[in-house]
């Protein structure tokens, strides 16, 4: 009888009635989810998206802070020198309540052995809260318990709302049709990072250090809020037992900046914390202010470099990060470093064998274009790696030109007649594709186009184009001329 | 906090859970703290004005009752003395906060002419939130009493949580005691008909407000507030004028249906505001379907203690017009507001007198009462309607001659080239204002045999009731004007 009221009560209109408000909560909410994610902001790197997409638990060391860490951290150098797997979950002007919650959200996908904290923006008293920074950095997260309480809790953050619906921030981008197919594709796309949020600078800005750092021993409070949201910091990650270690990337640091570091360093050695001061060991380091930066207050890739490569060692010989990994996440990772390696060193290879070898990329689409007769002047070993990606190669059918386009290692197109014109959809979705214009008189030049821009002509010699669809950036627009030996004209 | 803002999407749910969880008893507690705790997050001091009004009607309601009741025949001048006096104190208020400084301006300007000295405004304070509505919610009630329909609310706290019911504080509608207090002194329980119901409502009231209203603001703000640069508007200026009819609409009728929807949700009937006002044929018939709680307010409580109908027709003519001033009055210290009140007050008079020849003449004729006719009779009342709106939306009188003057500037072809949209709207606003207005169009014809449109919605299946609610959601999340990309709009009626 008992169990005839039971079911009685699935089957009644009650029943019925919660059962369908559930299913339209569901429902709602994960419709809710997909148009949210369409919206976000995806534009630039520094955006805390590809976190999320990462292997669980794979990050061993989780770097926050601002551009400092951004430009100065390069996890692939730490994994190439230390076999260390590293993340930098760092975001331009990242405000340290930002960095507190990245922290906490950061836990329910990864759980790293150590967390790098770079004070920098614990000396700033700038606002930047109504900034899209902490909105790069917090919104790609999934609206959870943890994170709603984190953005009610925190004070700074005022319009909550936005914050934890960030489609209310960005709703308006439909009507500036800010949004493309990669936007409405994104929330299916579960892409990482390749440079492990690594940001790549070259160029070189020269400066002076501020002289005889370690002479100065007076100490500056900070803004009481930064150093409530650092205690909190010290304090969280005693909680949870995960070490905490604070650092300050070098810049060309002010003599107030120095005295509020040296309060920061008095509040660590009150916590017991490490702090890692490293505008006092550029020296040791072999950082330089002539080299090694991009601007006055971030590191270029070669000041990155050494950073890197100092702190990788650092982390080695004083935390126990080393573990047994899955071979397809080491694979994953010396992927990760060979592409990164590419993008720093293709530009310095002089060899074609070499270099064809370097494009043998995954990520990567080279457009090659030759004049006439120049295929058959290449080496045996250039031309051995041609036939690799699948060229047949040249048939002498009177062709004025050669046009061949590699992509994912792969030769798509090989057009060695008379042809006038290639077009290479390589993006469907978003519209993207290579044209290559052929040349038909000797005065007339090799044109290619990406996307109705021309972004290379040519004249004569074997010329190769290397365009990263990771990045959206040209890598190398080199010309092999076997007229002179094959010497790079770049 | 208003309707719109982020807070009140955190504290609705809040109070509704509450509402349902604590004990029967002790409800009209709870409806009395949330409704001056979200009064108070308006403003910190203003509440005690509130609270004054509400103990000097109290103390004047309990008054009234006292000596209905001590005699067998009732004391009507000593009630009567109650009366205004606790008349006089509210309007008295109203006028020092909300029209002062156009008493000062005006007196000025009189004694400009007669070239007195200028007396200043010695006290200049912000209006007070809803301090129109609630100061005729006061009124409403004591007449009541004074009257007999209602009996004196005799737990203060109780007729304090009528007075500042917080769905209707802000802009009405102007509920009544005799079904109010009844309400919050015996509240319903949780009905999921209810609660399912009056979130449609908030849903379409969000919908109209969001979508269509603070759209059309986009160029009727250009227009309106640029007047040097539009002195020669010509269509554009009509077209900003036709747009505004249409935002003030959804504007008021949008926060009504939040207002009756939350309402709702709680168990509460307030009564409707809005009757699809641009379906009148005739400008008395605008009156039955426009503001519905105001109109039958001045209809209780000044036309016909005026005299109504039942006097001599000058009288009757009279009494129209001077409800009319005093309603433009209402929504404005201004002589536009005035004025807008005296041209719906001379459209009434107007039609008035024409209704009688009208209805002879025209049963004669062939087309009467067909399709056409009664559109003809609706566009040209919408016409009218919309003409007294310039004065109302304007800044000042002569605004508004200077903008109805720019009007007749003959520039059509502005219609079908690009420059339409340089002028605060772009193509995709304006595209999404015409899809809106024609969704706002069917929803209105949908309602056109007073059904409500929500148990129509009740008797479809399933799937389609959610891909209504699913997509009104998506598509008010997603096209609505908010968020900090757009320049925020209050509810055009909280000004009042």
């Amino acid at each position: 009888m008992k169990q005839k009221k039971n079911l009685a009560f699935f089957s009644s209109s009650v029943f019925k009635r919660i059962f369908s408000i559930i299913l339209f909560f569901i429902f709602a909410v994960i419709l809710y989810n997909y148009v949210n994610k369409v919206f976000l902001l995806k534009d630039r790197m520094e955006a805390s998206n590809f976190f999320v997409n990462e292997p669980k638990n794979s990050i061993n060391v989780l770097f926050l802070g601002s551009s400092h860490v951004l430009c100065g951290i390069n996890p692939l150098i730490i994994w190439n020198e230390q076999q260390i797997t590293s993340y930098s979950l760092a975001t331009n002007a990242q405000m340290p309540y930002a960095s507190l919650m990245l922290a906490r959200l950061s836990q329910d996908f990864q759980k790293p052995k150590l967390i790098v904290l770079d004070v920098y923006m614990f000396l700033r008293e700038v606002n930047f809260d109504a900034s899209e920074w902490n909105h790069k950095a917090l919104d790609p997260f999934p609206l959870t318990l943890k994170k709603a309480v984190s953005i009610i809790h925190t004070e700074r953050i005022q319009n909550k709302m936005e914050f934890l619906f960030p489609l209310v921030k960005y709703h308006s981008r439909l009507m500036k049709e800010e949004l493309s197919n990669q936007d409405f594709l994104y929330p299916f796309i579960n892409t990482t990072s390749l440079l492990k949020e690594y940001t790549y600078f070259d160029s070189i800005y020269e400066f002076k250090f501020l002289q005889n750092l370690n002479q100065i021993i007076e100490k500056k409070p900070i803004l009481s809020e930064n150093e409530k949201t650092l205690l909190e910091m010290i304090q969280w990650a005693k909680d949870n037992h995960i070490p905490l270690l604070l650092t300050a990337i070098p810049y060309q640091t002010s003599l107030t900046d120095y005295q509020q570091i040296n309060y920061i360093a008095s509040i660590a050695e009150q916590n017991k914390v490490p702090f890692l001061e490293l505008n006092t060991r550029v020296g040791e380091i072999g950082i330089h202010s002539t080299t090694d930066f991009k601007d006055n207050g971030h590191l270029n890739v070669f000041g990155a470099e050494k950073i890197s490569s100092w702190f990788g060692r650092y982390l080695a010989s004083n935390y126990e990060l080393n573990s047994s990994r899955a071979n397809d996440t080491v694979q994953n990772w010396n992927d990760a470093y060979t592409y990164y390696d590419n993008i720093h060193h293709l530009k310095e290879i002089n060899e074609l064998s070499d270099f064809l070898n370097r494009i043998d990329n995954p990520h990567y689409i080279s457009v090659l274009t030759g004049g006439d007769g120049d295929y058959d002047l290449l080496p045996r070993k250039a031309i051995e790696k041609l036939q690799d990606f699948g060229f047949i190669g040249n048939k002498k059918d009177h062709s004025t030109c050669f046009i061949g386009i590699i992509d994912q290692g792969k030769a798509v197109i090989e057009k060695p007649s008379r042809i006038v014109e290639v077009n290479y959809p390589f993006n469907v979705y978003l519209n993207e594709y290579f044209y290559v214009q052929n040349s038909t008189t000797t005065t007339i030049p090799i044109q290619i186009k990406l996307n109705h821009e021309i972004v290379a002509t040519y004249q004569h010699g074997l010329n190769i184009l290397v365009y990263d669809k990771e990045k959206g950036l040209i890598l190398d627009n080199v010309t092999f001329d076997p007229q002179t030996g094959l010497k790079t004209v770049k | 906090m208003l309707y719109t803002s982020q807070n009140f999407f955190l504290f609705f749910p809040i109070v509704c859970l509450f509402y349902y969880i604590i004990p029967k008893k002790i409800r009209w507690f709870w409806i009395l703290f949330i409704s001056y705790f979200f009064y108070f997050s308006w403003n910190q001091k203003l509440p005690l004005l509130l609270l004054f009004s509400t103990i000097i009607t109290y103390i004047g309601g309990i008054g009234i009752q006292y000596l209905k009741k001590r005699d067998k025949k009732p004391r009507k001048f000593g009630q009567k003395i109650i009366l205004f006096f606790c008349i006089s104190i509210n309007i008295g208020i109203l006028f020092f906060f909300k029209y002062l400084d156009f008493f000062f301006l005006n007196l000025n300007k009189i004694l400009n002419r007669i070239h007195f000295i200028q007396i200043e405004n010695p006290f200049s304070f912000i209006l007070p939130l809803g301090i129109s509505f609630y100061t005729f919610k006061v009124i409403s009630y004591l007449m009541d009493n004074y009257r007999e329909k209602i009996d004196a609310e005799k737990n203060l706290f109780k007729y304090a949580a009528y007075v500042a019911f917080f769905p209707t504080i802000i802009s009405g509608p102007i509920d009544r005691a005799i079904s109010t207090i009844p309400q919050i002194t015996d509240p319903k329980k949780f009905g999921f008909e209810n609660v399912k119901h009056g979130l449609w409502l908030m849903l379409w009231g969000y919908f109209q407000k969001f979508v269509i209203a603070d759209r059309l603001a986009l160029m009727v703000n250009e227009v309106f507030n640029n007047q040097d640069l539009y002195t020669h508007s010509g269509v554009i200026g009509m077209i900003a004028s036709i747009f505004y009819s249409f935002q003030i609409y959804c504007d008021f009728s949008g926060y009504s249906d939040i207002a009756i929807g939350a309402a709702q949700v709680l168990g509460f009937t307030v009564s409707d505001n809005f009757r699809r006002p641009y379906f009148a044929k005739s400008i008395v018939d605008f009156w039955k379907r426009w503001h519905i709680s105001l109109t039958t307010w001045f209809r209780d409580y000044l036309y016909i203690p005026l005299g109504g109908n039942r006097v001599s027709k000058i009288r009757h003519l009279r009494n129209i017009m001077i409800v009319f001033i005093v309603s433009g009055l209402w929504h404005g210290a201004g002589w536009n507001f005035i004025f807008w009140g005296f041209l719906h007050g001379i459209y009434q008079i107007i039609e008035n007198l024409l209704t009688p020849v009208f209805h002879k003449k025209l049963h004669n004729i062939k087309t009467y009462g067909t399709f056409g006719f009664k559109l003809a009779q609706t566009l040209f009342t919408f016409f009218l309607v919309n003409f007294a709106w310039i004065f109302f939306r304007s800044e000042s009188l002569e605004h508004a001659f200077t903008f109805i003057r720019g009007i007749f500037r003959f520039n059509p072809s502005l219609l079908f080239n690009a420059n339409l949209f340089t002028f605060g709207m772009d193509r995709t606003n304006f595209e999404i204002t015409i899809f809106s207005l024609i969704i706002l169009f069917v929803v209105n014809w949908l309602q056109r045999d007073q059904t409500s449109l929500r148990v129509k919605i009740d008797h479809q299946p399933l799937w389609f009731r959610w891909v209504l609610i699913i997509g009104c959601i998506f598509f008010i999340l997603i096209y609505g004007i908010y968020g900090p990309s757009y320049e925020v709009n209050k509810f055009i009626y909280s000004g009042f």
